[in-house]
């Protein structure tokens, strides 16, 4: 029998607009979905189940609106994510050179308990376009931006033939379990008077 | 669509004019009405405009309720509606109308499309329907769901579907509500077509409830609220902890196990009257019998127990408290819904920490939980972790005590049998009888006995009368003409309208209020002391039907006794 | 349970007589506080239920807080034990509230669905639980239940049976749907509770 339990795991998808997020869900969730939300409340939602490790996962992927401007989605937005997924155009300098701006955001609203090993996943897109010749970030460029930042871990995909997507998503799952707490005891508070009550009672106790 | 109201009388009828016809019907029976009555200022209100057809919950597309069976009767109804508001005793001619009526109620032929016929004893399991998410277009039909999350958009309950596949659906809730927060503001509900969306934000939990049943936004906040205290008593306000030392919390783990007790509570919305009047009801009994219990438990709370119920099903048969101790009557509600919906309290004996919202929503009690039979049961509840074996010995006290005086037995006859039939209403009013005017002899039912023939007098349905001083109410058994399941839920949702628009406190609150449709001739009257709800059936005449709630009233203070909770548990509060 | 005044010996951690040796009959007359411990719907229930009542019950029945029951053994030289049983719930919001429940027992029963791997985890962390919290002569048992479904299992009886020899426990794995084996884990704890010294 496969595990009972299922953990479910909250993932944002960061980046400017026009990068291919929508496009990369869409390959990815095997499902067209239209952006019923994005303009309204800044994101779209998908659900994906995926299996590692004999374990069951559900992915819910906050598909956000991405803004040629930044623009706050809010504390409320972020509260609670396990992971967060950066995505850039390979062939678009300034949306690799806002992934700063991203990830900071990202940090300042989740605020999440510790920062330095927050579980972020780099997705440089559009690596099949024009047969890699209008490519502006290089591999290296990018790898370099991932080792600054505590060794994210970075995936070159391509929404449009499904280049890695599904191995960038194990990642996902692998490491926003790395970061998983350790299962804490529910410690409800009981009004336990024992001792204080004692008097009152016709029966003695000890 | 409706059809026009058909009985456009009563709608233009001023507040001067109601007040008149009640000063001439004061005259005449001055002695059926209680003095606060004619103080009393009547409101009539035109809520014939609003839909009759409510659909029962199950599927929106469902062929709905009223086919040629309703139709005929409504045709009935428009020829009868010659009369008017004809302030003369009403009495239909047709003395077949009674039994067509009947008849056509009887073998509605309504089929039942309901994939789910609500039944107790259905596997809750079954219910959930766990193969459907939000892409389902049977989960997209269903007329009422209820969702609770985290305030990260994690899905921790859901009454129709998996939560893990409804994880997006609930991200769009909380996304939602974190929208409308962002901009300083807070979300109550959404309207949307049929759909209304309301939303109960509780600290980092969120509640929600998607409805096309026409309910209006305070009921269904109530329903929400007690969603939320039935979380409460499983977990306590404790869990609130949890997600300030860690957001990603997922809270699905902690309530493994209680879907029951939740679609048990979601079922009680439509049947249970305790949801919306926030009272209890009490079991019938003779009043020997109850003090004999009462004594014993109250020597039991004595004894260092905070409170000590005894119960049969959802009613209580008695109740004590501790010193200065109060239950509110949501946590008896929530209370006996756990119990009664957790198959294990059955099996055996059990003592289990479990939180009572009203009462203190922060921290456990220990509940212990015995069956009598298959419906009596004691719940003694402490503040003591280690008060089992004495429990245990207070329990087999309360045995001895209930055997010897017979209790159980009683309170099985009472079950089947004791509760008020609106057909026994006395005409005669004993407590009044010695002064008796001649005017009381002009009694409907003794006129016109065609109309008793189903019901009660005056065409007098069913009623439930609120004590608001005892927080207790009790409700008469339904008669043939709403025999079905279906008809009662229906019922009780225009009680619930009614309950709700006489509670609004923008435009209420009310004292009185008669209101007809298709389906009732429905009538509030709300005192100092107490709530009276009663249904008539839809020709039944306002003069009469008032002159009758008065005998209800009576009637129920002359059987109060045996109906409610009173005495020295009361007093020890 | 910490102690109580219509229980006096139940913070003795073993057997106590029923009389308090009122009469001498009674130094084979023994009761023992017995508390099952496990995953949420490995059959803890269950277990109890066939031992006391006879009964199998397929519809899964979740605990809430814990259940009490008794059922008397008598055993082959004639003593009876009289067993109290807390069937615990399995659920995670009751599993601070455990020693309420295993406090004062005399022997444990902790157990796992062979078909779980989960299960068995977290039978491990209630035995750690109880040698760490428990009173320290208690007599414990793991189980390994349905070994009806054992085309299914997962955790080997070998690993489990390594598993209760490391920690001092008896291992048996039971079946309340067929009844196999329950009469013998009752009987078998019964054999291993600590007599006391007969006066």
């Amino acid at each position: 029998m496969a595990s009972r339990r299922r953990t479910l795991l909250k993932v944002i998808i960061l980046g400017d607009s026009g990068v291919g997020k929508t496009s990369l869900m869409n390959q990815y969730v095997n499902k067209k979905f239209s952006n019923q939300y994005k303009a309204t409340i800044g994101a779209d939602f998908l659900t994906k189940e995926v299996q590692f490790e004999d374990r069951l996962f559900t992915l819910q992927i906050w598909d956000t609106a991405g803004q040629e401007r930044f623009q706050s989605l809010g504390v409320a937005f972020y509260r609670g994510a396990d992971c967060c997924v950066l995505v850039y155009d390979v062939n678009s300098m300034k949306s690799f050179d806002n992934l700063n701006n991203w990830r900071e955001e990202f940090l300042i609203q989740a605020s999440p308990s510790d920062p330095d090993n927050f579980p972020f996943v780099l997705l440089g897109n559009k690596v099949d376009v024009d047969g890699g010749n209008s490519r502006v970030v290089s591999e290296k460029k990018a790898k370099a931006w991932c080792a600054s930042k505590g060794n994210i871990p970075y995936f070159e995909t391509s929404a449009k033939d499904g280049t890695n997507v599904e191995d960038a998503f194990q990642c996902i799952v692998k490491n926003a379990l790395k970061n998983e707490p350790e299962e804490e005891l529910y410690v409800p508070d009981t009004v336990d008077v024992v001792g204080g009550n004692r008097a009152q009672r016709s029966s003695g106790c000890c | 669509m409706d059809p026009p109201n058909p009985n456009p009388d009563g709608d233009e009828t001023t507040d001067n004019q109601a007040a008149a016809r009640l000063a001439a019907l004061s005259l005449r029976g001055g002695r059926d009405l209680p003095p606060d009555f004619h103080t009393a200022e009547i409101h009539e209100h035109d809520l014939d405009e609003e839909e009759e057809e409510e659909e029962e919950e199950g599927y929106l597309t469902a062929p709905s309720r009223g086919g040629s069976s309703t139709g005929a009767w409504k045709e009935t109804f428009h020829d009868d509606d010659k009369d008017g508001d004809d302030v003369s005793p009403h009495s239909p001619s047709s003395s077949g109308y009674a039994g067509e009526r009947g008849s056509s109620l009887d073998d509605d032929p309504e089929p039942e499309p309901e994939p789910e016929p609500e039944l107790a004893q259905d596997w809750p399991r079954d219910k959930k329907h766990l193969d459907e998410d939000d892409a389902s277009s049977s989960w997209r039909k269903r007329k009422k769901h209820f969702f609770i999350l985290s305030n990260s958009g994690k899905p921790v309950y859901s009454r129709y579907g998996d939560e893990h596949k409804l994880a997006g659906f609930s991200a769009t809730l909380q996304a939602i509500i974190s929208f409308v927060e962002n901009s300083g503001d807070h979300i109550k509900f959404v309207r949307a077509g049929k759909h209304q969306i309301v939303f109960l934000v509780k600290g980092p939990i969120y509640l929600v409830c998607i409805s096309c049943t026409e309910e209006s936004y305070e009921g269904l906040r109530g329903q929400l609220e007690l969603m939320y205290g039935q979380l409460l008593l499983i977990l306590t306000k404790s869990v609130n902890r949890c997600f300030e030392k860690n957001p990603k919390f997922d809270m699905t783990t902690l309530l493994g196990g209680t879907d029951a007790v939740f679609l048990s509570l979601i079922r009680a919305f439509s049947w249970n009257p305790a949801t919306f009047l926030h009272a209890y009801t009490c079991l019938p009994l003779a009043q020997s019998t109850r003090q004999a219990a009462s004594a014993v438990l109250q020597d039991i709370a004595d004894s260092g127990v905070l409170f000590a119920l005894l119960m049969c099903d959802h009613k209580v048969i008695s109740l004590v408290g501790a010193q200065k101790a109060t239950l509110h009557p949501d946590d008896i509600l929530l209370l006996a819904n756990f119990i009664l919906s957790s198959e294990s309290f059955r099996t055996s004996e059990s003592f289990s920490p479990i939180c009572l919202p009203r009462y203190n929503p922060m921290a456990f009690l220990y509940a212990y939980v015995h069956f009598f039979d298959e419906h009596t049961y004691v719940t003694l509840l402490t503040t003591r972790s280690d008060a089992f074996y004495d429990l245990k010995d207070s329990r087999a006290r309360i045995q001895n005590v209930l055997l010897k005086s017979n209790a159980l037995v009683e309170v099985e006859r009472s079950l089947h049998g004791s509760a008020l039939h609106v057909e026994n209403l006395p005409t005669d009013p004993p407590s009044q009888s010695a002064s008796q005017p001649p005017e009381s002899s002009r009694d409907t039912s003794s006129q016109s006995p065609s109309e008793i023939t189903i019901g009660g007098p005056a065409g007098l349905w069913h009623f439930i009368y609120k004590s608001i001083y005892l927080d207790q109410y009790v409700s008469s058994e339904f008669p043939s003409p709403i025999r079905n399941q279906k008809q009662q839920k229906r019922l009780y949702k225009a009680y619930q309208k009614l309950y709700a628009s006489m509670h609004d406190k923008v435009i209420g609150p009310h004292k009185t209020q008669f209101r007809r449709d298709g389906d009732y001739v429905l009538f509030c009257w709300i005192t100092q002391d107490f709530e009276l709800y009663a249904a008539f059936n839809p020709l039944a005449d306002k003069t009469q039907a008032i002159k009758v709630c008065n005998r209800v009233c009576q009637w129920v203070r002359d059987l109060e006794n045996e109906i409610f909770v009173y005495g020295e548990s009361a007093l020890s509060w | 349970m910490g102690c109580s005044s219509s229980l006096p010996a139940s913070n003795a951690g073993g057997l106590s007589n029923i009389n308090n040796g009122s009469s001498d009959t009674d130094s084979k007359n023994f009761r023992v506080k017995l508390v099952l411990l496990g995953d949420s719907g490995v059959g803890k229930s269950c277990i109890v239920l066939r031992f006391v009542r006879g009964q199998f019950d397929p519809t899964s029945k979740v605990t809430v807080g814990a259940s009490f029951l008794s059922q008397t053994l008598a055993l082959e030289d004639s003593t009876t034990v009289k067993f109290e049983i807390w069937d615990t719930a399995g659920q995670e919001r009751y599993a601070a509230l455990a020693p309420l429940y295993y406090r004062g027992a005399g022997a444990a029963i902790v157990v796992y669905d062979i078909t779980s791997p989960e299960s068995f985890n977290k039978a491990q962390y209630w035995v750690k639980e109880l040698q760490k919290h428990g009173s320290p002569d208690m007599t414990m048992a793991l189980v390994g239940n349905k070994a009806d479904l054992h085309e299914n299992r997962t955790v080997s009886s070998q690993e489990a049976q390594e598993y209760a020899e490391r920690n001092s426990m008896f291992f048996i794995e039971t079946s309340a749907k067929t009844a196999d084996n329950i009469n013998q884990l009752f009987e078998e704890i019964a054999k291993r509770l600590p007599k006391p010294a007969s006066s």
